[in-house]
């Protein structure tokens, strides 16, 4: 049995730990207070008589940086003076029972001068924009005047909990000394961790060590970053206290305090020609940050590139802002970006192609970029360009062109007869993308690294800091790191993640472990096998990505290559919709996926499918909004990640071309391309064009035609 | 207050006050982790133990009422046949749960096939939504569930 | 319900008999069968619990579940999960839609009918279907037991008719040759807060293409629950397929009459109820 199979047996005899599950009878707990306002000082903290084995740590007890940073964003580690949002963090209380400190916290008062907060992003006050990008493609104004028809278009989506099956925890773990600090931590980039810790106590490098959580457990963004930020609190009372501690959020606590996804509101002009051929585009793009834009110049890049989706248009004016506003971080979470942009423009596309009446596939490919007529970052390499071939798949797989006409005729004899039928029945199809790694240049400042080496009884043994979503990848990585060093896979011992022996791979993010991880692996085993010719064994080769010199980012003319690579998909979504109770059926999923290289294709399927659950979770299942400058607690109880019973068996196919194709990462693909599949299906059944995502089945959304 | 009651075919005794949940007496008075905590309102699933031969969310089970109750965990359901015909089918479909929802989906697995020992897809996958996960595709998990069905009644047969 | 520090007093009576004579001696204290109710929405790590609690788990017979040719005997502290599980076949097609949609999945378990008929707060999913299937329930105290009507088991307000020292034990539903029976839930989770939701049971008999009865209530999240005898002997008796006319005078009394009852439904809602009605009246099968 190889190392994954026994890993995922001892998961399933429940032998399998959490960070928060690793026995330590000795370890004390610490629980937030938060802030009570979205948006005020702090004029006091009134404390309850505490017990000697209990201490309270404000930012006052940080000894270093009062801050973690994030691609030069700063966020307080406690919130000293100014809180920003609702439950922000603003004091912590350390000791050795939990059930005390719960009973404790409620009786910490924080009073705060309260300001009148920003809630709202739609309509930014100019003090609320944190950044912006604009991007300018030949003279949008004059192509517009000369368009022969224009139209306009407005979107919205929502934000999304990232409901990881962990809460955020973090274990940290004293030597026997005391001099040096050991953190458990689920975070998906160890080196961030480490270094926020480092700045933040004051602690040489070497006197602290990360260490990723003892299973994989699926990468999601929600651990991107804040993870920092509770290992800092961990870190903070493990030096107070000079004991182990354990923070483990309850899921409630998680649920209303941890980051979420970014929402965005979106508006669209455009000005086609007599045929329907985009001519000129306007895109505004808004994004609610919260109160603390992280990843904003990420996001509004991959928002940009991705706000024509795959189609081409002479002349295009892109003006994104990320909008800071007094709600907890919104930020990063599965296609990050490209999903708020992707949604909406394919939308778009099908009310563009409804106004020349023309049908979904032929549109799409005759406004589709190809090498000559250019996509919105410019030249592209030909592997990155959407395939028209992937159009034709879907369409194959799914019957689409036969079934989008009959529905529609169906749903014109109904809306005659006023008489609503057994099931409103409509079929949807969309275009996605998604970008490897980081946008632009972004994956060079990383300095991504692999190390390798091979002993002399003829092991390898990989180190990386790169974090697992699943067993998957070790898999990967054996077989492909014997194929290249000549030697069984099960000679090869693959390193987890520790900041204080392993190199730094970066973060888990943009499927950046598959595609530049991996590389980076490969081109690190190569190098061993270069060197076995001339240098005996035991050799080690440590290898850093670079990107490749096709990629030539020019940042401020938005053009270049930019990433590794860029995977296409377009997905089908088929419904059924009860006419009374407007309760929608996913009655059939279809993905064509170019995928470049498929290195497994098991686990792609994979990780498509996982991605299939969370895009209708986006879409359809998880609601969740802001009341006040919070989710409000009903919304709590009633959040539910899609059920298995509600999901259909998708079919999925990878479009098979020939050639050397690079690895592109897709574990964000389904995110960016049914969403809009699924709603634009949906509107056809109900016969009213829905914009926003989670859709609303309620009254006030639905006009009074579809509600007949 | 005393309870006594059945865990995992053994009689014990534990002191508890009635207020504390289920999942969290199992955890630190016995040692047992294979039910994790999640959102501690009975929905999601990871605590999942059987209690009187019906699968409960162990989070929602004030102490008390297991008093003389039957309760099998995880760890005790590992040591059954049942729980080989599971685990050989994940195998060797590949299904690879978390360690937060993996033991729950054994054990909802297990009652499912005890009730319909040839399940349906649908029979599967509504069983299966008890246990809410973002990690694993469902169908894998089907597949791993259809397995397991196929090994029991092979190894009923062969009895 | 005492703070995590004040002593919770449990019985755990083993048998009918001694419930009986605790439920005398403790009239004020809580029985508890799956507790999702008292315990749902809390947060801490520990529950705040009443100061007196029975245990009804040690107690078999209220869990058992038998039935006859005429009618089906369900024991008040059986978990829906075991009705299902145990009597799915044999249950009316209306209380197993019913019984699938009461409550998530997760703790349908825990959840118990007996349960979702004594909840004080509002009139649970079970309750109209229970309404219209003529169900009864047996009240037992030491020394006597009753049967009330689902129909007279709560006042106008929606409060429980239930006597201090009494328990519910047993949920008694007549099988009868319903040739339509329907259950439809619309809307959020009764478990969220300040939900939108309603229940809507109907059933209809139908004979030699005239609808010999019909019977349909509507719950949503208050106590009261909506159903009104007139309306429907507005169409029994009627040939089939109902006169349009017919249909349009019932839907519109009934859109009338439920905004002025108390069950608070909001104008979506109601027009989703009309549409269902709509849709069940106008389809019913000629025999």
């Amino acid at each position: 049995m190889n190392r994954e199979a026994e890993e995922v047996r001892s998961i399933l005899q429940g032998r399998g730990l959490r960070i928060g599950d690793i026995p330590d009878r000795e370890a004390c707990f610490v629980t937030v207070v938060r802030s009570p306002v979205s948006r005020g000082v702090i004029e006091g903290i009134g404390m309850p008589e505490l017990p000697p084995r209990v201490r309270a740590l404000t930012a006052a007890d940080i000894p270093g940086t009062k801050e973690l940073t994030v691609f030069g964003v700063s966020v307080p580690i406690l919130a000293e003076g100014r809180v920003r949002y609702k439950g922000e963090p603003v004091l912590l209380l350390a000791g050795p029972d939990e059930t005390e400190l719960e009973e404790l916290a409620e009786k910490v008062a924080i009073t705060c001068r309260e300001e009148e907060p920003f809630l709202n992003f739609t309509d930014p006050a100019e003090e609320q924009i944190a950044c912006s990008r604009t991007v300018n493609r030949g003279k949008v104004d004059e192509a517009m005047a000369g368009a022969a028809r224009r139209v306009t278009g407005e979107y919205a989506t929502g934000t999304q909990e990232h409901y990881t099956p962990e809460t955020q925890a973090v274990y940290a773990r004293w030597n026997r000394d005391r001099t040096r600090l050991t953190l458990l931590s689920p975070s998906s980039w160890p080196f961030h961790v480490h270094e926020t810790l480092a700045n933040c106590l004051r602690l040489p490098r070497k006197a602290l060590a990360v260490e990723s959580a003892p299973a994989p457990e699926t990468c999601l963004d929600g651990k991107l970053w804040y993870s920092s930020l509770v290992a800092a609190h961990a870190g903070l009372a493990a030096a107070a206290l000079g004991k182990n501690i354990k923070i483990r959020y309850s899921r409630e606590e998680d649920f209303f305090f941890s980051p979420k996804r970014s929402p965005a509101h979106l508006r669209y002009t455009a000005g086609l020609d007599a045929t329907g051929r985009l001519q000129a585009m306007d895109v505004q793009i808004l994004v609610n940050t919260g109160a603390y834009p992280v990843f904003a110049r990420e996001t509004l890049d991959r928002a940009a590139a991705a706000a024509l989706g795959g189609y081409h248009c002479p002349a295009v004016r892109v003006r994104a802002s990320a909008v800071t506003t007094n709600l907890p971080p919104l930020g990063p979470f599965a296609g990050m970006g490209s999903a708020m942009s992707l949604f909406a423009m394919e939308l778009f596309a099908d009310k563009l192609r409804k106004e020349t009446d023309r049908d979904p596939v032929s549109w799409k490919k005759e406004n589709l970029a190809s090498p000559r007529r250019r996509l919105i970052i410019g030249e592209t390499p030909r592997s990155s360009l959407p395939d028209p071939a992937l159009l034709d798949l879907a369409h194959r797989m799914s019957d689409f062109n036969r079934k989008h006409a009959a529905f529609e005729l169906a749903r014109k004899r109904g809306a005659e007869k006023d008489e609503a039928p057994e099931s409103l029945r409509g079929i949807g199809l969309a275009l996605g993308s998604q970008v490897s790694g980081f946008f632009g240049a972004g994956e060079a400042s990383l300095g991504t690294t692999v190390r390798v080496s091979l002993d002399m009884d003829g092991k390898a043994r990989i180190c990386s800091s790169a974090v697992p979503g699943s067993h998957a990848l070790h898999r990967i990585w054996r077989r492909l790191a014997g194929e290249s060093l000549g030697i069984p896979p099960e000679e090869i011992e693959i390193a987890g993640a520790d900041t204080s022996t392993g190199p730094d791979t970066g973060p888990a993010v943009f499927s950046r472990n598959i595609t530049i991880v991996t590389r980076t692996m490969q081109d690190a085993c190569e190098l061993i096998k270069k060197k076995r010719f001339r240098s005996p064994l035991p050799l080690t080769a440590a290898k850093r990505y670079r990107l490749p010199r096709s990629a030539g980012w020019n940042d401020q003319e938005f053009t270049g290559g930019g990433c590794a690579a860029t995977a296409w998909a377009a997905a089908v979504v088929e419904v059924r919709v009860d006419p009374l109770t407007f309760l929608p059926e996913i009655a059939g999923v279809w993905l064509a996926v170019d995928a470049g290289t498929v290195l497994d294709e098991k686990e792609a399927r994979r990780a498509m499918e996982t991605g299939i659950s969370q895009a209708f979770g986006w879409a359809l299942f998880e609601r969740m909004t802001f009341r006040r400058g919070r989710v409000p607690r009903d919304q709590f109880l009633g959040y539910r990640l899609p059920p298995a019973r509600d999901l259909p068996n998708p079919e999925i196919a990878f479009l098979e071309a020939g050639g050397k194709r690079p690895v592109k990462g897709i574990g964000e693909l389904a995110m960016n391309s049914l969403p809009a599949a699924f709603v634009g299906a949906l509107s056809q059944a109900v016969g009213v064009d829905i914009r926003n995502i989670p859709v609303s089945l309620r009254e006030e959304d639905l006009t009074p035609e579809a509600a007949r | 207050m005393r309870i006594p009651f059945t865990l995992n075919g053994r009689q014990v005794l534990v002191e508890s006050g009635p207020d504390r949940r289920l999942l969290h007496l199992l955890r630190e008075e016995f040692g047992l982790l294979g039910a994790k905590e999640g959102c501690l309102q009975g929905y999601c699933g990871f605590c999942l133990v059987i209690l009187n031969d019906e699968l409960v969310p162990s989070c929602m089970v004030p102490v008390f009422s297991v008093f003389q109750g039957r309760v099998v965990t995880i760890e005790g359901f590992r040591e059954t046949s049942d729980f080989r015909d599971i685990e050989h089918a994940f195998l060797a479909e590949e299904v690879a749960p978390c360690p937060s929802c993996g033991p729950a989906k054994v054990l909802t697995t297990h009652m499912l096939l005890k009730r319909f020992p040839n399940p349906t897809e649908k029979q599967i996958r509504r069983a299966l939504s008890r246990v809410s996960c973002r990690c694993t595709d469902v169908t894998t998990l089907v597949a791993g569930v259809k397995a397991a069905g196929a090994n029991r009644r092979l190894r009923s047969h062969v009895r | 319900m005492s703070d995590s520090s004040a002593p919770v007093q449990v019985h755990h009576p083993p048998s009918m008999m001694e419930l009986l004579i605790l439920c005398r001696q403790r009239p004020e204290a809580a029985l508890f069968s799956g507790g999702t109710w008292i315990l749902r929405s809390q947060r801490s790590r520990r529950f705040r619990l009443p100061e007196a609690l029975v245990s009804l788990r040690g107690i078999d017979e209220l869990r058992r579940i038998g039935r006859t040719e005429s009618r089906i005997d369900i024991g008040a502290a059986a978990s829906i999960q075991r009705i299902l599980t145990v009597a799915r076949t044999r249950l009316p097609r209306i209380l197993r839609e019913t019984l699938e949609s009461i409550a998530p999945q997760g703790i349908r378990s825990l959840a118990t009918l007996g349960g979702n008929v004594c909840v004080p707060e509002r009139s649970m999913t079970g309750f109209p279907t229970l309404h219209i299937l003529d169900a009864k329930l047996e009240f037992r105290r030491l020394g006597s037991s009753r049967w009330v009507p689902v129909t007279s088991s709560r006042d106008a307000s929606g409060t429980l008719l239930i006597q201090p020292g009494e328990v519910l034990t047993r949920i008694r539903i007549p099988l009868q040759p319903w040739n339509v029976q329907h259950f439809r839930r619309i809307g959020e989770t009764p478990f969220v807060e300040d939900s939108n939701y309603f229940s809507l049971a109907f059933v209809g008999r139908v004979q030699r293409r005239v609808l010999a009865d019909l019977r349909f209530a509507v719950a949503s999240a208050s106590p009261a629950i909506y159903r009104n005898r007139d309306l429907e002997n507005l169409l029994v008796g009627r040939r089939l397929p109902l006169p349009p006319r017919d249909v349009s005078l019932f839907l519109e009394t009934f859109d009338e009459d439920i905004a002025g009852s108390g069950t608070r439904l909001s104008g979506f809602l109601r027009s989703r109820g009309l549409a269902v009605l709509r849709r069940l009246l106008s389809n019913l099968p000629p025999d």
